[in-house]
Order: structure tokens, then C-alpha cells, then sequence
């Protein structure tokens, strides 16, 4: 075969590979905000590998990014939310990243890894992504950011959880030795293998499937002791692995007027397996509910659940039970350890971020590493 | 039973047969007491003939001649192509050349292709619904129409998903690289 034709037949692969697969142009596809007024800073933003790949009449956006961050600010940094805005392709929807129970320093950097692919039908590009800051929380629970996604609640909850975990697992240090922190640190991750695990798909919208054929299935409650909200009744219309339309009477046992609060919710299936299936939150923006007083919460989601694709769990039974409340003064009531010491919910909850963060610590690195760590927070 | 002629008795007595037939006449020469007579027979007229020649040519070394047999014949193979002239290289259509590298390629690329687009038709339900959110195996897929946002996590990560039937889906794990929590959130319009 001739030079020339050879050359000819590279250069056409190369141009059709070029074609396909092209680099993220940073400037046009990928924009970060952040407040000038931000108590963080961005160093660095690394696209690595991020990329632009057409197949047939789409586009895909391969973005994976680490971000470096500096607190400039003067306060130790708790937890940290991003929103993600990519407008052009989900209309309305959004994203975020948040990584809680970090200690960073004033002056200290730390990294926020983002992964994210876009597929949208070809045509101009214009910014496909926006980064923006939504929130930090700081070590006396203070908060800056627009909170557009109410991530100072969710901020704050994964920080009392924290504490709560920490002081769990310092007490039991103090009380039973090395040896017996180790103990907890094993047990807690034998529990997250064993715990059965659900995946979980969430529609909206119209819907081909027959109405008829669902029935109410009424929610069971456990009632944790120093819950300030107590439910009262609730169902939901039941079809198969489907659950639509959650709905919960509740009632404010506290003194306090409550702003928010959010039930977690255990589905069972037909052959009496029990899974932990998500949160069944209070609308955002509602009126206070008084002490004494009553609300229903109402969702019109449709919850599909699954054990792996093509293993639906057909329900059966629903239980719920309080996770959290916020009060009208923004501060927040979490269940402590003891009234999540009940062994139905030990086997089915997830672990706080927290605990298994240091629980991963203690796999990878050893429990003089989760010990350095719990005293990192005193 | 049938016994093997002479012919096979005496290559087998020299090993000559090919393996198989060497192996079917062993297994019979071995059980065969007049033919292992034979072979025995064979053996012995091959050394005394192998004796008697070397009493003949003591001088001649066998290896080198054929050594040097073989060496002429190269030589002449050579010479000959030399003065033979150069012939044109016989060449095969540079089209079908062409077709030989471009088809394999083409059919690779477009069931590539295809099969990507099948893996992308995979995620979608067998019910119409104008927004779904699910927990893909590498990540959280906000679907609508033909728009797909997916917020991707470490495959290799043990992830906890959860959902809100407010219309959100949530994803955390601890990351491998840097041991922190990360927790993903994707909303539903």
C-alpha cells in the first residue's frame, strides 16, 4: 500500500476519533461561582480527563473535576454544599455535592471531587455547567451561603449527628478502652455489610399504569421517646414495588413551634424483609405547626423499589418514625443513639456519615488513626 | 491375529514409522513373540551394517560433507537470483487492501455504536412518567426526555442511596482518596 494512502487513511481516523471525542473547553462549558465575598476560595480546578463525546444525534459531556478549596475565612470549616445547575439540560433540576465532617483550619485548602455526565441532543453549547456555593457550615454551627437548597438543615443534621457519634465512640473509649472502641468500630461494620440494601427510583408525572389497581396500605409508627413530633396516621397507595402519594397526619408534642421535620420510612416486602426506603419530608415553606397542633404532609411522588435491576420488592407494610425536626429558632432535634437502639432499626438504618467515616478509617488505616481523629474534635 | 509385513518391522526396528505407527507396531511387537523375533532380527543385521561401514570409510566425515553439500546449493540458489533480474512484485488490488483494514473497522465502530446506544436505552422503564430520577451503578440519573443529567460516583465505593418522596435522590460514601463523606443530591424539577 502506497504512502500516501496509508497517511490518508490515519489521518481520517484521527479527524473521525478528534470528531467524537473532543477536550471540555473549561471557559465554555464549565463555570464555577463563588460569592466574592465567599470564606472559601477556589485554587485549582482540575478538569483531568473531562470530555465532549457525540453518538448519533447526542452529545455527551464527560465532566470530572477536582476542585481545591481554601478556607479564608476564620473559622474552622464543618461542612461544605456546591449546587450544581446545568439548565440547559434539566430544566429546573438540580444537583449538589456536600462533604460534612471535614475540620478545616482557616488558611487550609481541602478538595471537593465532582463527576457528573450531561446527555443532550446536539446542537450550540453554551455554559452546560454551573458551580456555584449554597452553603458552609462552621464549627459553632454558623452558616454562610444562599442556602437555596436548605443546605444549612441538612448541614446542620449531619453535624449533630457527628457530634452525637464522636461523643458515642469517645465515651466507650473512656469506658471500655482501646478494646472496647475497637469492638464498637467492628460491630458498626459488620452491620453496614450485612444491612440489606434498596435502590430506589422516583417519578414524576403522568403515568401509564392503572389506578385502579392500587390499594392504601397504612403506615405503622415507631414512636422514639424524645421525638417532639409525634405521627398520628398516614398511608400510601401501594402497586407492586411502587408506593405513590406518602401521606402523614402528625402531631407537635413539644413547646416549641416547629418550621420542618422529616419522617424516614421502612418498606416490608411480601416475604417479611424490611428495608430502610428513604425520607418522607414536610413541604418546605409551610406555616409553622404550633405546639399542640396538627398537620398532614403530603408528597405526589411515585417510589419504585428494588433490590437490583429486575428484582422488584413488592410491599407489603410501611413503617415510619421521626428523623428529624427543625424548630422555628433554626435548631434542630436528631434521635439520640439510645432511641435508635432498637434492634430493628440498628439492622436497617444507614450509619451517620460520620460513623462511617471513622469506620472506614479504622478499616484502612487502624484505630490509632480513628483515636488520633476523635481527638482532633475535642 | 495380523501381523505387520516386513517392511514395518524393519522401520520400526530403526524407529523410523511415524508416532502413531510406531507406538500400534510396538504395542504389537510387544505381545507378538514371532514379530518381536523379527524386529530383534532387523536390530541386529542394522548394527553389524553400521559396523561394517565404519570399517569401510574411516576416513570420510559424513557431517561435514553435508554440510558443505548444503552450503553449495545456497550458493547457487543465490548466484541464480542474481543474474535472473529483478521481476515486478506481485500485488494484490490496492482496493481490496484498502477494504481488508476499512471493513473490520467499520463493523466495529458501528456495533460499538450500537451498543452504546442500546446501553443508554437500558435505564428507561417500561412506564411513561415526565421526570425520573434512579440510582444507576455508577451514580444518580435525572431523565427527562431526552436529556440526562448523571451525577457519577466510584463504582468500586460502597454507596448508600436514598430517596426523598419529595422528588430527590441521595448518594453517599466515603472516598477512597481522600477519606472524606461525600454525599450527592439530585432534584427533581
Amino acid at each position: 500500500m502506497s504512502m500516501l494512502l496509508r497517511a490518508a487513511i490515519l489521518g481520517l481516523l484521527t479527524a473521525c476519533a478528534g470528531w467524537a471525542q473532543q477536550r471540555l473547553d473549561l471557559r465554555t462549558s464549565f463555570k464555577i461561582e463563588f460569592p466574592p465575598d465567599s470564606p472559601v476560595t477556589l485554587v485549582s480546578a482540575d478538569l483531568g480527563d473531562s470530555a465532549t463525546t457525540t453518538r448519533g444525534s447526542a452529545m455527551i459531556i464527560d465532566l470530572r473535576s477536582s476542585l481545591s478549596l481554601r478556607n479564608s475565612g476564620y473559622r474552622h470549616i464543618r461542612g461544605i454544599t456546591l449546587l450544581v445547575t446545568a439548565e440547559e439540560i434539566a430544566a429546573g433540576g438540580k444537583a449538589s455535592v456536600s462533604v460534612p465532617s471535614l475540620n478545616v483550619a482557616p488558611g487550609e485548602s481541602f478538595p471537593v471531587r465532582m463527576n457528573l455526565r450531561l446527555l443532550r441532543p446536539l446542537g450550540p453549547v453554551g455554559p452546560l455547567v454551573v458551580v456555584s456555593l449554597d452553603g458552609l457550615l462552621f464549627d459553632d454551627l454558623s452558616f454562610y451561603g444562599p442556602n437555596r437548597l436548605n443546605s444549612r438543615r441538612s448541614m446542620t443534621v449531619w453535624e449533630l449527628e457527628a457530634r452525637r457519634d464522636r461523643r458515642h465512640f469517645r465515651d466507650l473509649l473512656a469506658a471500655r478502652g482501646e478494646e472496647g472502641l475497637r469492638q464498637a468500630l467492628l460491630e458498626s461494620l459488620a452491620r453496614q455489610a450485612e444491612r440489606p440494601r434498596l435502590d430506589v427510583q422516583i417519578a414524576r408525572g403522568g403515568r401509564a399504569t392503572a389506578i385502579e389497581s392500587e390499594r392504601p396500605v397504612q403506615f405503622a409508627f415507631l414512636n422514639l421517646p424524645g421525638a417532639p413530633i409525634e405521627p398520628v396516621a398516614g398511608a400510601a397507595f401501594v402497586r407492586g414495588n411502587e408506593a405513590r402519594a406518602p401521606s402523614v397526619e402528625v402531631r407537635n408534642r413539644s413547646h416549641r413551634p416547629v418550621r420542618y421535620f422529616e419522617l424516614s420510612w421502612i418498606v416490608r416486602d411480601s416475604s417479611g424483609r424490611e428495608f430502610q426506603a428513604g425520607s418522607l419530608p414536610a413541604s418546605e415553606g409551610g406555616p409553622l405547626l404550633g405546639p399542640g397542633e396538627r398537620s398532614r404532609v403530603q408528597q405526589d411522588g411515585i417510589l419504585r423499589f428494588q433490590i437490583a435491576p429486575g428484582s422488584p420488592v413488592p410491599l407489603a407494610g410501611l413503617t415510619g418514625f421521626v428523623s428529624q425536626v427543625e424548630f422555628a429558632d433554626g435548631t434542630v432535634w436528631i434521635p439520640s443513639r439510645r432511641d435508635l437502639n432498637d434492634p430493628r432499626l440498628t439492622r436497617l438504618l444507614a450509619p451517620s456519615p460520620e460513623e462511617e467515616r471513622l469506620t472506614d478509617l479504622y478499616r484502612r488505616r487502624g484505630l490509632a488513626a480513628v483515636i488520633a481523629e476523635l481527638k482532633k474534635f475535642d | 491375529m495380523k501381523h505387520p509385513g516386513e517392511g514395518i518391522l524393519a522401520l520400526y526396528a530403526a524407529a523410523d514409522l511415524p508416532l502413531w505407527r510406531q507406538w500400534a507396531t510396538g504395542w504389537h511387537v510387544r505381545r507378538c513373540e514371532r514379530c518381536r523375533a523379527e524386529v530383534s532380527e532387523f536390530r541386529r543385521t542394522r548394527e553389524g551394517l553400521a559396523d561394517e561401514a565404519a570399517g569401510w570409510m574411516p576416513a570420510v566425515d559424513w557431517e561435514r560433507l553435508a554440510a558443505e553439500m548444503q552450503a553449495n546449493i545456497r550458493v547457487g540458489l543465490a548466484a541464480g537470483q542474481c543474474i535472473r533480474g529483478r521481476e515486478p512484485e506481485r500485488r494484490s488490488l490496492p482496493l481490496v487492501r484498502v477494504a481488508a483494514v476499512a471493513v473490520p473497522l467499520i463493523v466495529l465502530t458501528l456495533a460499538g455504536f450500537w451498543l452504546q446506544l442500546n446501553r443508554l436505552r437500558t435505564g428507561a422503564p417500561s412506564w411513561k412518567q415526565d421526570v425520573l430520577l434512579e440510582a444507576t451503578g455508577g451514580g444518580i440519573e435525572l431523565r427527562l426526555g431526552d436529556r440526562v443529567l448523571i451525577l457519577q460516583h466510584p463504582e468500586a465505593e460502597r454507596v448508600t442511596y436514598s430517596g426523598s418522596a419529595q422528588g430527590s435522590l441521595r448518594a453517599h460514601w466515603v472516598d477512597a482518596e481522600t477519606g472524606q463523606v461525600t454525599i450527592q443530591n439530585v432534584y427533581a424539577p
